[in-house]
């Protein structure tokens, strides 16, 4: 499939700075650590997530339906904001641009569904060795061919990833996901019960990067649907 | 991230304790969670990783595939893959083998249209 697409490396050195990959790294580390066994069993016991940060509790809780419709208006402001500003680009705009500088998303996204389709065919071969008892030997190459396949697609995705990381539509998603982040985390006060962490957007914006961090890896992994 | 995040769930799934709890919630319907509704995408994920290894262990036992399977999820995951193809297959030829084909000369329905007189 890697004749299907060719990307100019430098481009994506390009489009990442160095803050940004540093930003990117520090923010994998933050939560690499925080994914201990315990800590995962504890996020699939109930459906609100409460710990530990510095002096406070905290607890993610799933929207309700009027904090659904708040964040939802959010989301249209935005929108609507960033569309009227030029130095946003929407992401079809954005796909056009790209294709000029010789990087065709949509070739990547389709050499992604052809490396989907050719995993999906190495995977009914490898268990069919399995369910016939080949040799270790045979089971292993296929499983190697898979992991091939496997960091294939992650590396594609990721560029797309990171290529796309600025178009209008993206930056109106990491804003609805902070305005969420604010409206539905709580924390204890000393009466013992829960109250909003944040009294403004400015203050949550201003609070320290690694409760942000972990209060938005707990919102992406509770919450089911998109808003 | 999210891999990384995904291997320890389907881990935890995977544990004794985990699959005997999966199996009474089944049988005698012990609740899993401490919330029965609304559950969040973790808890999806969980309790399909916690149906996937019910269905490789039950297979094991019955003896249609070897424990070799659960040497790595790769093996999990390539197993799950076939036996979905597999039961699409034996659905296809069982209904193909199920379908009767109509006799020749037969109408094809038991509906009579008739066309209304028209008047001249």
């Amino acid at each position: 499939m890697s004749e299907d697409i060719k990307i100019p490396e430098a481009s994506i050195e390009a489009v990442l700075t160095a803050e940004q990959k540093q930003a990117l790294t520090a923010v994998q580390e933050q939560v690499a650590a925080s994914l201990d066994k315990d800590f995962i069993e504890e996020v699939t016991r109930n459906n609100v997530s409460e710990f530990n940060y510095k002096e406070g509790v905290y607890r993610v809780v799933r929207p309700n339906y009027q904090q659904k419709q708040e964040i939802y208006k959010e989301r249209v402001k935005k929108f609507n904001s960033l569309l009227r500003d030029k130095e946003y680009i929407l992401e079809k705009d954005l796909k056009k641009t790209y294709l000029e500088r010789g990087i065709d998303i949509d070739g990547i996204t389709k050499s992604i569904q052809n490396l989907e389709v050719r995993k999906t065919a190495m995977q009914i071969k490898l268990g069919d060795l399995l369910k016939r008892e080949a040799t270790d030997t045979d089971c292993e190459a296929v499983k190697t061919e898979i992991m091939t396949i496997d960091a294939e697609i992650t590396q594609k995705l990721l560029e797309r990833q990171t290529l796309l990381e600025f178009s209008l539509e993206n930056q109106v998603l990491l804003h609805m996901y902070n305005h969420m982040t604010y409206i539905i985390t709580e924390r204890k006060d000393a009466s013992g019960n829960w109250i909003k962490a944040f009294n403004t957007f400015d203050e949550f914006m201003k609070s320290d990067e690694e409760l942000i961090t972990k209060l938005a890896f707990l919102i992406t992994m509770t919450n089911r649907e998109m808003l | 991230m999210t891999s990384d995040f995904l291997s320890v769930l389907r881990k935890l799934a995977k544990t004794d304790y985990y699959q005997s709890m999966y199996a009474s919630a089944k049988e005698l319907g012990l609740q899993l969670f401490d919330n029965s509704t609304d559950l969040t995408k973790v808890q999806l994920w969980f309790l399909s990783y916690m149906s996937m290894y019910n269905s490789i262990n039950m297979d094991i036992a019955l003896g249609e595939i070897s424990d070799r399977v659960l040497e790595n999820e790769v093996y999990e995951d390539a197993y799950m893959v076939y036996k979905k193809k597999q039961f699409t297959k034996d659905m296809k030829t069982h209904k193909q083998q199920n379908a009767v084909a109509p006799e020749k000369g037969s109408p094809s329905s038991s509906w009579v249209f008739k066309r209304a007189k028209q008047t001249p």
